[in-house]
């Protein structure tokens, strides 16, 4: 997983592989979300998002994070907040109740949307064209691009990714993983499995789309 | 190339009194970035005001006139001969604290900066600590225009390990400048506008530092260079 460092000399940020981490030359910020939060400009909203949950879980979940200021940094990106844990910590501000829900509504909202165009960003990219017509050819590949067009939209207009991934329905990650009712259908369906040949092109096929789609990060 | 600067005459109407041996800066405030007359760069724009004999230098693209200020009159205190009127507070002497010394400056060799126990170099302590550099001004009552202006640099954590400048006296105390000095690890200059709402008034300038218990990354709170400029 790729390292967010501090280059010392410049007061700069980046993003750099852990192999290339130097003490001598960096800082490593990775495991601080309001460092995330404050150089988000530096991959697109879904993978900044993605860290600051992982962040936040390997400290022990929501309420265990160190500050207020962390708290309220983590609830922008509110899709990672539950909102069990969100409702109390607004309520301990002095919101009512009915504030507090109607908070954590509004901000799930503008999360929504800002994640649906990070992913619809993604989805749409001709990164993704590219490796769906790389492994399945140009005919195939065309009928897969038909098949998910819908699922594509979803994620433009509310962030739909699958019933796997937080959803209510079902969206171009349980297409691609075979979940859902996508068991023995999706992805898998364009290639015989039984072949192993076949086998190792999809599944080469499927880490592509997740890194390009959900693993990866786009860089503004 | 270098290109005359094509404002000249509006400059010199709002700023006829430019003092040549003033420490003038061009400050951005939008940015808060801060370009001083003597230290020209490759690409500057120039102009040279003939009234009072001085060239200015600025980096191209900088000359919104609304955007900049120049100070006539500087207070200034570069810490190579002492502390110059600074206070420190430290009750904990163990933990971090305020110390002049010269493991890193911004000009010159010596600053104040935030060293931990007895040791001399600019480290804060793992403990959590906070203490205060501290200096009483009097502002001179005939000011139009007043900044506080210091170069400084802070790694510390956002949140957690980090600086922060007050202003202090009769019957306020107000953060003033950032919200957090911190994630600097190279020498900033920093310039707060303050107006002339403390004319006539001894007023203290607070240098606050805090940190807590976890993550430290050197250097805390160094200070060098610290100006009050006006106008009158």
């Amino acid at each position: 997983m790729k390292k967010l460092v501090k280059i010392i000399a410049t007061d700069s940020y980046e993003l750099i592989e852990e192999i290339e981490f130097n003490s001598e030359i960096h800082i490593d910020r990775s495991n601080a979300i309001l460092y995330w939060h404050l150089n988000n400009n530096i991959a697109d909203y879904s993978y900044i998002r993605m860290r600051i949950e992982t962040v936040m879980n390997d400290a022990g979940g929501f309420n265990a994070l160190r500050s207020d200021e962390e708290k309220e940094t983590a609830l922008i990106y509110t899709k990672i907040v539950d909102i069990a844990d969100a409702i109390p910590f607004y309520m301990s501000k002095g919101m009512s109740q009915e504030e507090a829900i109607k908070t954590y509504i509004g901000l799930r909202s503008i999360d929504i949307t800002n994640s649906a165009k990070a992913y619809s960003d993604r989805a749409y990219s001709h990164e993704v064209r590219a490796s769906i017509l790389l492994y399945l050819g140009q005919s195939e590949g065309e009928i897969l691009l038909d098949n998910i067009r819908t699922f594509r939209e979803d994620i433009k207009s509310d962030s739909v990714l699958g019933t796997e991934y937080g959803n209510s329905r079902e969206g171009l990650l349980d297409f691609i993983n075979s979940t859902a009712s996508y068991t023995d259908a999706g992805l898998k369906s364009f290639f015989d499995l039984s072949v192993p040949e076949e086998q190792a092109k999809h599944t080469a096929l499927v880490n592509s789309l997740m890194n390009l789609i959900y693993w990866g990060y786009n860089k503004l | 190339m270098k290109k005359r600067y094509n404002n000249l005459k509006k400059f010199k109407r709002d700023y006829k009194g430019l003092n040549p041996d003033s420490k003038a800066h061009f400050v951005n405030k939008t940015t808060a970035e801060i370009f001083a007359i003597s230290n020209p760069q490759i690409g500057d724009t120039y102009f040279n005001t003939t009234e009072q004999k001085i060239t200015v230098y600025a980096p191209l693209g900088w000359f919104l006139l609304e955007s900049f200020k120049l100070y006539r009159y500087t207070y200034k205190i570069d810490f190579e001969n002492g502390l110059g009127g600074f206070n420190f507070s430290s009750p904990y002497p163990d933990l971090s604290h305020w110390i002049r010394g010269n493991a890193t400056s911004s000009t010159g060799s010596y600053c104040i900066y935030i060293a931990e126990g007895s040791n001399t170099v600019p480290e804060y302590s793992p403990s959590s600590s906070s203490s205060s550099a501290y200096i009483d001004i009097l502002f001179p009552a005939d000011i139009t225009e007043s900044a506080v202006q210091f170069d400084w640099r802070a790694e510390g954590e956002i949140g957690y390990d980090y600086g922060e400048v007050y202003i202090g006296g009769n019957g306020i105390y107000r953060k003033i400048g950032k919200s957090q000095y911190v994630d600097k690890n190279n020498w900033q200059t920093e310039l707060i506008e303050l107006g002339n709402e403390f004319a006539g008034q001894t007023m203290r300038i607070y240098f606050n530092w805090r940190n807590d218990y976890s993550t430290r990354n050197n250097p805390g709170f160094c200070i060098d260079n610290f100006q009050l400029n006006f106008n009158r």
